[in-house]
C-alpha cells in the first residue's frame, strides 16, 4: 500500500527561481494496482513517480510504504528501500552505454554480492521472460530502441521487486513495440505487481485492466 | 570482509570506458614514480657505500687555514698534538690534486708512507693480480682503473711523466692497478711513497697538506678536538662524526637535485589531481545517479570509486618502482649518473651497491597512492550525497 | 561472469612476481659481499681520505668532507660555482669550524 499524504515538492526552493513540481497530492495506491498517472510534460508526474521510488524527498508531507515513512529515511536506507522494492524504467532508460546487456541487467545486485550461480540463474530468468538472452554481450548502445527498453525492464525485474514504476515507457518507441510493452504489463500485473505509469501516450487512457487513470495538471490532481 | 568482485568488474569496466585517458595517467605516474625511487635508490645506495667504511677513515683530520684558504701545516705541530693525553698517533699526511692537462683530468694524488712495506703488508690486498709489475724501488705508483684508463688513452702505459713543482719532468711506474671493487672509492687515485708526493706536489719538506690524529678512546675526542683548537685556533678540525654528517647530508632536501626533481614531479603529479578533484564530467555525474536510482548506497558507489583509484594506482606504483630498481642497478642510471657526475672527465661505471630500503619505497607509496585515491573519491562523494533525482535530471 | 576481475589479478600477481624476482636477482648478485666490504675497508684505511670518486670535477666535489663552503669561494670572493655536481652534493657541516 502506498500513501501520498499532503505531499508538496519545491526543486531549488532557495534560489529565486524555484519551481513547485506539485502541491498538497494526496494519493492512495492499493498493492497490484495499476494505476496511469496522465498529464502533459511539466505536470509534475515525473516527481510523484520519483517521490514513490525514493529518488527525492518532499517538501512538505509524507510518504508511506507498507505502513513505513520513507520519506525521512537516512540515504543508507532508502537506497536498500529501492532495491528491494522498486523496479523503475526511466524515460531515457538511463542504461550504462558502454556495457554489455547482461552487465546494465545485474547492477541492482552487485552491492550484495550474491553467489555466481543465483545471479546467474536470476539473469537468465529475467533475460528468457523478456526475450533479450540472445544478445547478453552486445553493448547497449548498439541495441534498437525496443531492445534497450526491454534491457531496461529486465533490470527494473532483476530483483523481484514489488512495485514496478515507469515514466513515460513508449516515449520512444512506434506503436507496435508500446503494444508490446502494454502486453508485459498486463503480465506483470496478473502476478501482482503494483505498477504505476506515467504517461501522455493515449494507448494507455483506455487500458481495461488499468485500476486507476489519475490526471495531473500544474502539480495538482484533477480527477 | 569480501571482495565483491562483480563491484570491481565494474571498476575495470569504467576505467576501460576511457581507455586512452587512464592509460595516459599510468604512464605518466609510472614515470614519476620511476624517477623520484631512482633518485632516492642513488643516493640511498651513494650513502651506503659511503658508510661502509666510515669507521676506518682518521678521527681527526687538521687542516690550517690562512685568510679563508687551506695552507700547509708546520711538522712542528705534530709534535706538539702528539703529547696531548689521549693521543694514540699523529700522522702528517702530504696529498693533493695533480692536473694532467693533456686529458683535462684532476688526479688525486696521496703520499704513503713507508711505501714498499705498506705495500707487502696490505696494499697488495688492493691491487688487481693481473696488473701487478716488478717493483724495484720507490719509484712507483698504484693508479685507480679510472687514471689508468686516461693514461692509456694518452699513451702512457707503463709509466707517467709528473711535471714537478720546478718544472721538471719525473718518470714515475705504474706498479699496479686498484681492484675493481673498490672502483668508487679509487678511480682517480695515485698512491706514491711520501717522498714522491713532496716533490710532484711541490710540499715543503718541514710541512704537511694536513694531520689526522688517532685517539686511544673516542669517548676523548671532544675534549681532545678542543685542546688541538686552544692550542691552533688557526686551523680547521674535521672529527670522524663531522664525516658522519657529512655523508647524511650529502643529499638532503635543500639540494638542488632533490628540489628541482620533486618540485617537478609534485607539480605534474597535482595537475593531474587538480583535474580529477574539479569536478566530474555530466556523463559521470548521471552514472552515479542512476547507481543511486538503482539502490545503490553512497558506500557502494565510494567503494568503486577506491577500486578505480586503487587499481590506477598501484599497477602504476609497481611497475614504477621495478623499472626504478632496473634502470638504477642493472642500467646504472644512464641520465641520471649524468648529472651526479657533473662535468668530471673521470667517470665512473656507476657500479652503485644494491640496498633494498623499505623506508623508501613505503614513502613513495604513501606520497602516490593514497593521495590519487582520495582524488578519484572525493568528486564522486559529492555527487553521491544528491539525491538521484536532482543528479539524473 | 568476472572475467575481467579474474585477468586484473592474475595480471597484478604476475607483476608482484616480477618485482619479487628483481629484488630477488639484485639481492643475490648485486649486493656486496663480506670479501668486497673488506677490500674497501682496507683500502681506505690506507689512504684515509673520504668520499668517492664519483665526481672529480672540482676539489671542493671530490674531497667534498674536508671542505665547506668557504672553500667554494676560496678563489675570489667573487667566484661562482661552475660545477654542475654542487647543484646536487650539499655543502659539508663541521662543527668545529669558525662559520
Amino acid at each position: 500500500m502506498i500513501k501520498l499524504n499532503n505531499i508538496t515538492k519545491i526543486y531549488d526552493i532557495n534560489k529565486n527561481n524555484s519551481i513547485t513540481a506539485v502541491k498538497d497530492i494526496n494519493l492512495h495506491i492499493k498493492d497490484g494496482d495499476l494505476i496511469i498517472l496522465k498529464g502533459a510534460s511539466g505536470s509534475g508526474k515525473s516527481t510523484i513517480l520519483s517521490l514513490i521510488a525514493g529518488l527525492c524527498k518532499p517538501t512538505e508531507g509524507e510518504v508511506i510504504v507498507d505502513e513505513k515513512g520513507i520519506s525521512k529515511l537516512p540515504d543508507h536506507f532508502l537506497s536498500l528501500y529501492r532495491r528491494e522494492n522498486i523496479g523503475f524504467v526511466f524515460q531515457k532508460y538511463n542504461l550504462i552505454p558502454n556495457l554489455s546487456v547482461k552487465d546494465n541487467i545485474i547492477l541492482p545486485l552487485i552491492p550484495d554480492n550474491p553467489d555466481e550461480d543465483i545471479l546467474n540463474t536470476k539473469l537468465q530468468e529475467v533475460m528468457e521472460r523478456f526475450t533479450i538472452s540472445h544478445k547478453k554481450d552486445i553493448i547497449v548502445r548498439n541495441l534498437s530502441g525496443g531492445e534497450q527498453q526491454r534491457v531496461a525492464i529486465c533490470r527494473s525485474m532483476i530483483n523481484n521487486p514489488k512495485i514496478i514504476i515507469a515514466d513515460e515507457p513508449t516515449a520512444n518507441l512506434d506503436e507496435k513495440l508500446s503494444l508490446d510493452f502494454i502486453d508485459i504489463l498486463k503480465q506483470l500485473k496478473e502476478n501482482g505487481k503494483t505498477i504505476i505509469i506515467a504517461t501522455h501516450d493515449p494507448l494507455f487512457f483506455n487500458l481495461d485492466f488499468a485500476s486507476k487513470t489519475i490526471d495531473i495538471k500544474n502539480g495538482k490532481i484533477i480527477s | 570482509m569480501t571482495i565483491n568482485k562483480y563491484l570491481i568488474e565494474y571498476s575495470i569496466n569504467s576505467l576501460l570506458r576511457q581507455k586512452s585517458k587512464n592509460t595516459f595517467i599510468i604512464i605518466i605516474f609510472t614515470f614519476l614514480i620511476a624517477l623520484i625511487t631512482s633518485i632516492f635508490f642513488i643516493s640511498n645506495s651513494i650513502k651506503y657505500e659511503l658508510n661502509s667504511t666510515i669507521d676506518k677513515l682518521p678521527d681527526i683530520t687538521i687542516q690550517k687555514l690562512h685568510g679563508g684558504r687551506i695552507v700547509d701545516i708546520d711538522n712542528s705541530v705534530i709534535e706538539n698534538i702528539i703529547t696531548i693525553a689521549g693521543v694514540q698517533s699523529t700522522i702528517g699526511r702530504v696529498w693533493g690534486y695533480y692536473y694532467f692537462e693533456n686529458a683535462g683530468v684532476n688526479f688525486s694524488i696521496m703520499g704513503i708512507d713507508n711505501f714498499e712495506t705498506q705495500y707487502t703488508k696490505s696494499l697488495e690486498k688492493v691491487i688487481d693480480d693481473s696488473t701487478k709489475t716488478d717493483i724495484l724501488d720507490n719509484n712507483f705508483m698504484l693508479v685507480g682503473s679510472g687514471v689508468k684508463k686516461i693514461l692509456n688513452n694518452n699513451f702512457f702505459t707503463n709509466s707517467f711523466n709528473f711535471i714537478s713543482n720546478d718544472g721538471s719532468f719525473k718518470k714515475v711506474k705504474i706498479g699496479g692497478v686498484f681492484k675493481s671493487d673498490i672502483e668508487l672509492q679509487s678511480n682517480d687515485m695515485i698512491l706514491v711513497s711520501k717522498e714522491l708526493a713532496y716533490q710532484i706536489l711541490g710540499v715543503d719538506k718541514s710541512k704537511s697538506t694536513d694531520i689526522v690524529v688517532k685517539v686511544s678512546n673516542p669517548k676523548e675526542l671532544n675534549t681532545i678536538v678542543n685542546k688541538i683548537k686552544l692550542l691552533y685556533p688557526n686551523t680547521r678540525i674535521i672529527t670522524n662524526d663531522d664525516l658522519k654528517v657529512s655523508y647524511e647530508s650529502i643529499f638532503d632536501y635543500k639540494s638542488g637535485l632533490f628540489l628541482t626533481l620533486f618540485i617537478i614531479s609534485l607539480f605534474t603529479f597535482f595537475i593531474i589531481i587538480y583535474d580529477k578533484t574539479s569536478g566530474l564530467s555530466s556523463s559521470e555525474k548521471t552514472e552515479i545517479g542512476i547507481l543511486k536510482a538503482l539502490g545503490w548506497k553512497i558506500d557502494d558507489i565510494l567503494k568503486e570509486k577506491f577500486y578505480e583509484g586503487f587499481i590506477i594506482s598501484f599497477i602504476s606504483y609497481i611497475l614504477g618502482i621495478s623499472i626504478a630498481f632496473i634502470f638504477v642497478y642493472f642500467l646504472h642510471a644512464p641520465l641520471l649518473r649524468d648529472i651526479f657526475e657533473g662535468y668530471s672527465q673521470l667517470k665512473t661505471t656507476f657500479n652503485l651497491p644494491f640496498v633494498i630500503d623499505f623506508q623508501i619505497l613505503t614513502l613513495v607509496f604513501f606520497i602516490t597512492i593514497p593521495v590519487y585515491i582520495s582524488a578519484t573519491i572525493i568528486p564522486s562523494w559529492k555527487t553521491a550525497t544528491l539525491d538521484a533525482d536532482e543528479v539524473i535530471r | 561472469m568476472n572475467k575481467k576481475t579474474n585477468s586484473l589479478f592474475i595480471f597484478t600477481t604476475l607483476l608482484l612476481i616480477s618485482l619479487l624476482a628483481i629484488v630477488t636477482v639484485l639481492d643475490i648478485f648485486y649486493t656486496t659481499n663480506n670479501k668486497t666490504i673488506d677490500i674497501k675497508k682496507s683500502f681506505v684505511n690506507i689512504v684515509g681520505l673520504p668520499d668517492l670518486a664519483i665526481s672529480t670535477e672540482t676539489n671542493y666535489i671530490r674531497h667534498r668532507s674536508l671542505s665547506n663552503i668557504s672553500t667554494i669561494f676560496s678563489d675570489g670572493p667573487e667566484h661562482t660555482e661552475y660545477a654542475t655536481a654542487s647543484f646536487i652534493t650539499n655543502v659539508a657541516k663541521i662543527s668545529h669550524d669558525d662559520k
